[in-house]
Parts: structure tokens; C-alpha cells; sequence
């Protein structure tokens, strides 16, 4: 029924709008946004044969292997827990000693990834959205089972998991990678976390709220801060919304922030410490709760989560912010939708999909000025895109000393690359600068040498292409051609495959020349928007 | 050896040769100007939300603010500030260069929490579209080579992404141009030939600009295509002058590595004119942060160690030669701030929490020397100022972080599309 509505909807307005992606193009974007990869030749080949197969696709990707990880980069995006230190390092753990100091990241990473990994494993098991603060369980890896108190069923990699510290169960509220991202430091009493609460969950930015002290007039007499808090109506106003939240989170409020056996358990014998240390009872916007375990409940509840939910994965697959009018009709739609397919992720992920500006590939010729603005038909792949379609195609991970580094930025390029990192950059660069492009360079020159170890080897991007294979045989153009389908989803005209060929003749062997060829073509604007 | 490799250990060594601590060397005269349009500007940004009442707000007379035991007022030229035996820099640096700083008080960010700070005192507004007042004055000039140059620290745009340009944490961006950042790898990988190289450049530059006629001319398309086109000829341009440009850090293993040292990239940008922003983020000593919860006397080496740094860096402004051919400090107006105060009053951790009012220092090209705008009232609440005289004034307003990032713009000869300049800043 919302496929109808989507259709009339774009057949309204959507088509002078918008211009549709071809139908390799849209494939092609399908795929790295629900799974992170490149299509293949046969995906491609059977997409050119019946266009229909897209949808079929799309559906098969997200039952596979590769749904719950891209999500993890899609939630990363949003939720921003992906920083390079936390309050607490990996020396703090006795138990890593022995993996040297190469464990620093797999120690950052497996923190910041566990509020993650738990929603996307929700969305990928189809479990709803509510689950996201009711599930009784979270995802651990055996590094956090090594270090935290939890046990996690058997199993590589993640796997589901249980505290056993006598936390709540309300979901990614009850991880430890979600509050030592948003830390609270001893005197402000979770009242930070409860921002970050609210924006990412019921897309309520209070801190957006301008707030100046010289209002308030007992400051401007001297009080102090934290009975101006209580009591000063310029204050009360906003606090009277956040302090009873906060008073909620006390098991997780450290007399420590630096210290790991504070910051790595729950502590239950704090919980009613909200009440004396804020002087309010918990609630959320005005519902009473008894504690943390009734507010997960209380927040799926929520109007605003539902809406919230559908505009977060419609800000993140349109590539831009959301317009609270102009996309209010959709929106509704969707909302709609959403809530009768049981809040799961996947039917949204469809819906989205389906919309005309989520195939946009270029502005239509009645398109208004809002839209040629705000749309974004052509968008950058993401640093993290970049890792996994990479790694799929050519077999290069730029790693280095257990870094990812396409996915950090004390050693590595994630900012430089346009991605964010939550503190410094919260937005994806939409559009090229010079380091971007720099770093694109590299990333392009180590994976094409990578690929082109494979040439003739039976295996990977080049593996079918036979090292006595050279520039004007048929079996070089047809490599040529299987190529830049493989990296673009398109075919090189005439000129294209002249141009390349004179490249691949500047290698002093078939090898280099590919390692030339496949450097261009993954440089080229066509690999790197999609 | 290009002179930005200097350390300051080595400078420090140099000068005590020379018989001259740093502490004699003779206060400097106000600089003189050049053209708003040929004003460069480095940004000094402290992280986390400093006191300004530890070194350049003297709150002594407050009954309501809670002030450290050593600190004392004390005076440079004709501008008070804030001395301690703990913080001999900040009196060398005060008593070095007070007849060339504005101190800017009461600035007001209208937030509590740091990404919301920063965000207002870099670009004076909510909208997450906005672009920050470094990248806008950058984005004045598209065509120097590195207009908007991040050795490190927040950034924010949108229109002006393609000349903003990231040296990354630990100096990335020099292995991204040399190409040692291939060997940087655990699937390291052979550099390509020159001539081949320059061939895939020449390539993808095609085909880039195929890519931007076929995305019409207008949309996120044709800015993607644009902007692509760019960043190509950028870095093909910045690659051509070889030695002649030197991004690396120091030891980009040091975590800790002074900003004195982080910043030599930037002044070499400046000093070049490549670039006419630059920007470097300062985190206080042992980078840990100018966050001071508890503890509030962290500050106070957090403040020896920024005022260390700022005296390397004035010095190294004023004996380069800038790109119009005055001393490089003659042409760069230095911006030092930080995207929040602290709280009056101590916490329970002896710390002090999130404050609306801080103060900025400014130095350099355009700016009046000996000069202090704006103040404070008893409670550290940011006083109404006259924006012409700079006097605390009834009939004034608070300065905004849109008002402070005006006057940024107005020093460069950009009109502000927020804000009003608060042109007590400016020099006659």
C-alpha cells in the first residue's frame, strides 16, 4: 500500500524533480548502502536482463551475511560512539597485556561498536525498533567478554550477550559503549548523557536550546550554578524535562569517570541516588518511572520515537538533513508504514528505497529551487564504504598496526576521507576537498596494486584476466570492459576503453599495467559517488 | 633545513647562544596592517572550555568567583592581567607583546555543552549547514592552494569544503602527498611510476570534467563535479612543489608534541602565502584537555603551557617575512580562543563546570593593541558593550559568538551575513 502511495506521491511531484539512476547505477547504490559492496557481474548482467530483479536483490541483501555490518556503519554515522579514546584505555585491562599494544584499537572499536552492533542486529534479525531500549540482551565480542562483566553466547565475532551485573534490560541504554562514549563527569550528573538520549532517540535537541546565563538572574547574583539549576525558573525550564531523565541513569553516574572497575559496571546500589543528588524523581517528559528499567518503555512509547526512527534512516539514505515541512507529507507516509510493518528496519530500509528522491541520479527539469538545494543526487562514498566495497572487490583493508584506517584518525584517514568522527566533524563531507581526494588517491593506487595480484589466479577482481592478455586482443577488452562494470556499473564507450588501454601500456608487465588501470578507474568520480 | 623544522627546544637553544631568554626580548611595537583582503588569520583554539580568569580576566574584586591562592593582578603596558609564579609564560608573553593584544571579554555562546559551543563560536549559529568563520575567510580567496589550512581542530563547512584542507592528527596528509603513506599499510604497496602517475592524474582530471558537464549547472551534482575538478588541480599543484612545502610533524609520534611545534606546517602555509587561514587546536598540557571538572587548577598549566607555545609562535610570526612583505605578524591576525569559560564557582570536585562568557585574545593584522573590550560583571555574567569604543556600556549589548565571528569576517574584508563587527577591535 506505501508503495502505491510513494508512486503517486513521485508521479505527483517526484518526477519533474528528479531524474532517475540507471538501472546498474540504482543497483549499484542499493548495494552499497545495504550491504556495503560492490555488485557483481552476474547481479549486474541479471538487473540488465529484467529490472525487476532490483527489488530482488535489495530484499536478498538484506538477508545476507553483509546487512547487520553495513548497519553498524549506518548507526555509526548517526550515533557517533566511533571515537579514537575513551576516558579509559586498554591498559587499564591487565587481560590485554598479552595482545601488545596492537590491541588498542580492537579495544576502542569493540566498545564504541557495541550500542551499534545491538541495533543493527535488531534491525537485521527483524526484531521491531522498541527493542532498541527493551532488548534484554546486547552484543559482545570475546575482547568484552574478556574485559566486562557479561557473558556472551558461543559463537565468532559478536554474538548476543548477557550483563550479569544487574542492569537493566532497556536495550542500548544499558551498554556500557553508549555511556562511556557520552561520559558524564561526576558533577553534572548524566544530565549531557540525557541530551544525547533525547536527539538520538526522539530526535529532541534540547541542546539546540540557546541558553544564556545573564538571563537567569540569581547567577547574575552570585548563586551557584547548581541550585541555579533547581531553582532559577530560566533554568527550571529545560531542567525540569532533563534532571528527572538523569535522575533515571544514576547506576551508570561514576564517582570516577577515569576509573575502569567504576566505568565498566553497573552499580544498582546507586539507583535512588538520582533522587537525593537531583532532588527530582525519575520521569521522562513528565511520565513518572520507577527507574532505569521502566524508561526504555516509557521512550519506545514515546509519540516522537517512530518518527524519529523513520527520519534518521531517511536523513541517512537521502544523504542530508531532514526539512521538518517540506518532507513532512512523505515522512507521514512512511511513519505510517513503518508502524504497521511491526517497526522493523527493513521494511523502512524499503519504503526508502522506493522513494523517488533515494533513486534521484540527477535534478529533473522542473526541480524548484528548495530541491536543487537541498537534494543530493550525487553523493561521496563514505570512508566506511570505502573499507568494505574495497575489501570485497580487490582484497585490500588498509590496516596498520591493527588500525583500520579508514576508520580512525589518530593514524588514519576517516575525517580526511569525509567522514565524521562525532566530536570534531558530526556531519559526512558531501562534497571533495583536496585531502579528500589525496587520500582517495592512495586508497586507489594500494588496493589496485592488491587487485592486481590477482591477475590469472582464478580469484578476485582480476583473477579471470589472463596475464597474456594485452591491449587490443579481445581477451584484454573484454577484461577491460567486465572491469569498470565490476568498479562503476557501467560500460566504457570507445574512447574510455582507448584512454585505458593506453594506460595499462605504460606498465612494465601485465601486472602494473592493471595496477595503473584499476588506480584510475577507482579515482574516477564514477567509483567514488554513487 | 627549512626554518618551520626548527623546534622550540632547538630555537630555545639558539637563542641562549645568542645570550637572549625569550623573556628579554623587546615588547614589539603594534604591527602594521595590510589590506583586510590580504589579512591572514591563525586560529589558536583551546579545547574544552578555558578560565579565563587565570590568566587574561582578572576577577580579584569578585566576591562571587572562586579564584586560585597565587594568582594577582598585575599589569603590562596598559593591560591588566593575570600573574602566578606557576605561569612565568603568561607574564613573559604579557610583557612581551601587550601593546599588540586585544582582549575580548564576555563574549557570550549561547550553549552549555561542548559540541554545541563550538559549533556557536566557530560559526555563531545552530545550522548544521552553516560554514565556520575560518573556512568563510578562506573561502574569500578559492584560489590560493591551501586556503583553509586544519593542522588540527574542529571545522565546519559546507560551501567551502574543497579549500579546506586537513593535515591530519599526526601530519597524514604529508604521507597522502609523498606517498610514504603507502608503506604505512599492512598490504604495503610499490609507488607508481612518474610517468604513470601524472598520466592517471591527466586521466581522472578528464574525466572529472566530463563527470561536472554531464551534472549540468546546478545541484549537489554539479558542486560534487566542481569542487572534484578542484581538489585535482589542487593537489596536483600542491605535489609540484615538492620540498619546497614540508607538512610533517615533528615526531608524529609524540601525542604530546607542543602546538608550538604541531603549528610550523601552518605558519610555512602562511609564510608562503598558500594559504590564508590556519588553524590548530591547543589541549592544555599533556593534552589533557582544558575541561577542568575537577580540578580546576589544571588551568593553570594548561595556561603556562598555551602562553610557552604563543611566545614561540609570535616570535616565529614576527622574524618571517610575509607573502605582502611585511613580517608574516605584520599580515596575520592571531585568534585565540576557546568555546566556553568556567563556571564562577567551584563544584564539589574543586573543578568548574560549563560557563555561557568567555573571552577571546586577539593579535596581529588589523587589530588594536593594548586594548580590552567588554568585561565582566561580579558574577562573571558577560557586561553590555558599546561595540564602537569597546567600554562596558548600559545603552550596549552582550557580544555574541556571531558578533565575535562579525568582526573575524570584517578583519577580512568579508561582509558578515550574521552578527555586527565589534569594531573597537579594529586598529586606527
Amino acid at each position: 500500500m506505501l508503495l502505491l502511495a510513494l508512486a503517486c506521491t513521485t508521479a505527483e511531484d517526484g518526477e519533474v524533480r528528479f531524474e532517475v539512476l540507471s538501472d546498474a547505477r540504482l543497483l549499484r547504490r542499493i548495494s552499497l548502502d545495504v550491504r556495503g559492496t560492490l555488485p557483481n557481474l552476474a547481479e549486474l548482467d541479471a538487473v540488465e536482463a529484467d529490472p525487476s530483479r532490483i527489488e530482488t536483490y535489495r530484499d536478498e541483501w538484506m538477508d545476507g551475511p553483509r546487512f547487520e555490518d553495513r548497519m553498524v556503519d549506518v548507526y555509526a554515522e548517526q550515533w557517533q560512539t566511533r571515537i579514537d579514546l575513551f576516558h579509559v584505555f586498554w591498559t587499564e585491562y591487565a587481560q590485554l597485556d598479552d595482545d601488545g599494544p596492537t590491541v588498542e584499537y580492537s579495544f576502542e572499536r569493540s566498545v564504541s561498536d557495541e550500542p551499534l552492533r545491538l541495533l543493527a542486529h535488531i534491525a537485521a534479525t527483524d526484531a521491531p525498533w522498541t527493542d532498541a531500549v527493551n532488548a534484554d540482551y546486547t552484543m559482545a565480542n570475546p575482547l568484552l567478554e574478556e574485559i566486562w562483566p557479561l557473558e556472551r553466547e558461543p559463537g565468532e565475532g559478536w554474538t548476543e550477550a548477557r550483563y550479569t551485573d544487574d542492569r537493566p534490560a532497556v536495550g542500548v541504554l544499558a551498554t556500557n559503549g553508549l555511556w562511556w562514549r557520552y561520559h558524564s563527569t561526576v558533577t553534572n550528573f548524566n544530565r549531557a548523557r540525557v541530551s544525547v538520549v533525547m536527539r538520538l532517540l526522539v530526535c529532541h535537541d534540547i541542546q539546540a536550546q540557546s541558553v544564556s546565563f545573564g538571563e537567569a538572574p540569581s547567577l547574575t547574583e552570585g548563586d551557584s550554578l547548581e541550585n541555579a539549576l533547581r531553582e532559577e525558573p530560566y533554568c527550571v525550564g529545560c531542567h525540569s524535562v532533563i534532571d528527572p531523565v538523569a535522575s533515571s541513569l544514576f547506576g551508570f553516574w561514576p564517582a570516577n569517570e577515569h576509573s575502569a572497575p567504576e566505568i565498566d559496571r553497573y552499580h544498582p546500589e546507586r539507583e535512588k541516588l538520582g533522587e537525593e543528588m537531583l532532588g527530582v524523581t525519575p520521569a521522562w517528559y513528565g511520565t513518572p518511572v520507577d527507574g532505569l528499567w521502566e524508561l526504555g518503555p516509557v521512550i519506545a512509547a514515546d509519540p516522537r520515537y517512530d518518527r524519529c526512527a523513520v527520519e534518521s534512516m531517511a536523513s541517512g539514505m537521502w544523504r542530508r538533513p531532514i526539512d521538518p515541512i517540506e518532507d513532512a507529507a512523505l515522512l507521514d507516509r512512511l511513519e505510517e508504514d513503518f508502524v504497521e510493518n511491526g517497526r522493523r528496519v527493513k521494511p523502512l530500509i524499503v519504503a526508502l528505497s522506493d522513494t523517488r528522491e533515494y533513486r534521484a541520479g540527477d535534478l529533473g527539469s522542473a526541480a524548484d529551487e528548495a530541491t536543487v538545494e537541498a537534494a543530493v543526487p550525487v553523493r561521496l562514498l563514505t570512508p566506511d564504504q570505502l573499507q568494505s566495497a574495497l575489501w570485497e572487490a580487490t582484497g585490500f583493508s588498509w590496516r596498520w598496526e591493527g588500525y583500520e584506517q579508514l576508520r580512525n584518525d589518530q593514524y588514519g584517514y576517516r575525517l580526511m576521507l569525509g567522514g565524521v568522527d562525532g566530536v570534531y566533524l558530526t556531519r559526512p563531507q558531501t562534497r571533495p576537498g583536496m585531502t579528500w581526494a589525496a587520500s582517495a588517491q592512495r586508497l586507489a593506487e594500494a588496493a589496485a596494486y592488491t587487485a592486481a595480484q590477482s591477475l590469472g589466479t582464478g580469484d578476485g577482481l582480476l583473477g579471470e584476466v589472463s596475464t597474456g592478455a594485452s591491449a587490443g586482443d579481445d581477451d584484454f577488452d573484454e577484461a577491460l570492459e567486465d572491469t569498470v562494470r565490476r568498479l562503476h556499473a557501467r560500460r566504457p564507450d570507445a574512447t574510455e576503453r582507448q584512454d585505458l588501454a593506453a594506460l595499462w601500456s605504460l606498465g612494465e608487465d601485465p601486472a602494473e599495467g592493471w595496477t595503473i588501470v584499476v588506480t584510475a578507474l577507482l579515482r574516477d568520480p564514477e567509483f567514488l559517488t554513487y | 633545513m627549512p626554518l618551520h623544522t626548527l623546534s622550540r627546544r632547538d630555537m630555545t637553544r639558539l637563542l641562549a647562544v645568542g645570550g637572549l631568554g625569550l623573556g628579554a626580548l623587546p615588547a614589539i611595537a603594534g604591527p602594521k596592517s595590510v589590506p583586510p583582503t590580504q589579512r591572514r588569520f591563525l586560529f589558536v583554539y583551546c579545547k574544552g572550555g578555558w578560565d579565563p580568569t587565570f590568566a587574561v580576566a582578572p576577577m580579584f574584586d569578585s566576591p562571587y568567583v572562586d579564584l586560585e591562592g597565587v594568582g594577582y593582578t598585575e599589569t603590562a603596558g596598559s593591560l591588566e592581567y593575570v600573574a602566578s609564579w606557576e605561569r612565568p609564560a603568561v607574564t613573559e608573553f604579557f610583557e612581551a607583546w601587550s601593546e599588540s593584544i586585544c582582549l575580548v571579554h564576555g563574549i557570550e555562546v549561547r550553549a552549555v555543552t561542548h559540541g554545541q559551543c563550538v559549533q556557536l563560536i566557530m560559526t555563531g549559529t545552530n545550522d548544521i549547514k552553516a560554514d565556520d568563520f575560518a573556512s568563510t575567510l578562506a573561502g574569500a580567496q578559492p584560489d590560493l592552494l591551501l586556503p583553509s589550512l586544519v593542522i588540527s581542530g574542529p571545522s565546519y563547512t559546507t560551501q567551502y569544503a574543497s579549500g579546506v584542507i586537513r593535515v591530519g592528527e599526526n601530519g597524514q596528509l604529508a604521507g597522502l602527498l609523498d606517498g610514504s603513506a603507502l608503506d604505512a599499510s599492512d598490504q604495503p604497496a610499490p609507488a607508481l611510476s612518474a610517468d604513470a602517475a601524472a598520466a592517471i592524474d591527466e586521466h581522472v582530471r578528464a574525466r572529472a570534467e566530463a563527470f561536472r558537464e554531464a551534472a549540468g549547472a546546478r545541484g549537489n551534482g554539479h558542486r560534487v563535479a566542481a569542487d572534484l575538478e578542484a581538489s585535482l588541480d589542487r593537489l596536483v599543484e600542491v605535489r609540484a612543489l615538492g620540498d619546497e612545502l614540508d607538512l610533517s610533524v615533528t615526531d608524529p609520534t609524540d601525542a604530546y608534541l607542543p602546538v608550538s611545534e604541531r603549528a610550523m606546517p601552518a605558519l610555512s602555509c602562511l609564510e608562503l602565502g598558500l594559504s590564508r587561514v590556519a588553524m590548530v587546536e591547543h589541549t592544555g598540557l599533556l593534552g589533557k584537555n582544558w575541561d577542568s571538572h575537577a580540578n580546576i587548577h589544571m588551568q593553570s598549566a594548561h595556561f603556562q603551557e598555551l602562553f610557552s607555545d604563543l611566545l614561540v609562535l609570535l616570535e616565529e610570526l614576527e622574524t618571517r617575512p610575509g607573502p605582502a612583505g611585511g613580517s608574516l605578524l605584520d599580515e596575520t591576525c592571531v585568534v585565540v580562543f576557546s568555546e566556553m569559560g568556567r563556571a564562577p564557582q567551584l563544584n564539589a570536585m574543586e573543578g568548574k563546570d560549563h560557563w555561557t562568557y568567555t573571552s577571546a585574545m586577539l593579535l596581529g593584522s588589523g587589530v588594536r593593541g593594548a586594548a580590552v573590550i567588554g568585561g565582566y560583571d561580579p558574577g562573571l555574567i558577560g557586561e553590555a558593550v558599546d561595540f564602537g569604543s569597546g567600554e562596558v556600556s548600559d545603552t550596549g549589548r552582550r557580544i555574541t559568538s556571531a558578533d565575535f565571528g562579525a568582526t573575524l569576517l570584517a578583519l577580512g574584508d568579508i561582509d558578515p551575513p550574521i552578527g555586527e563587527p565589534v569594531t573597537a577591535v579594529f586598529e586606527d
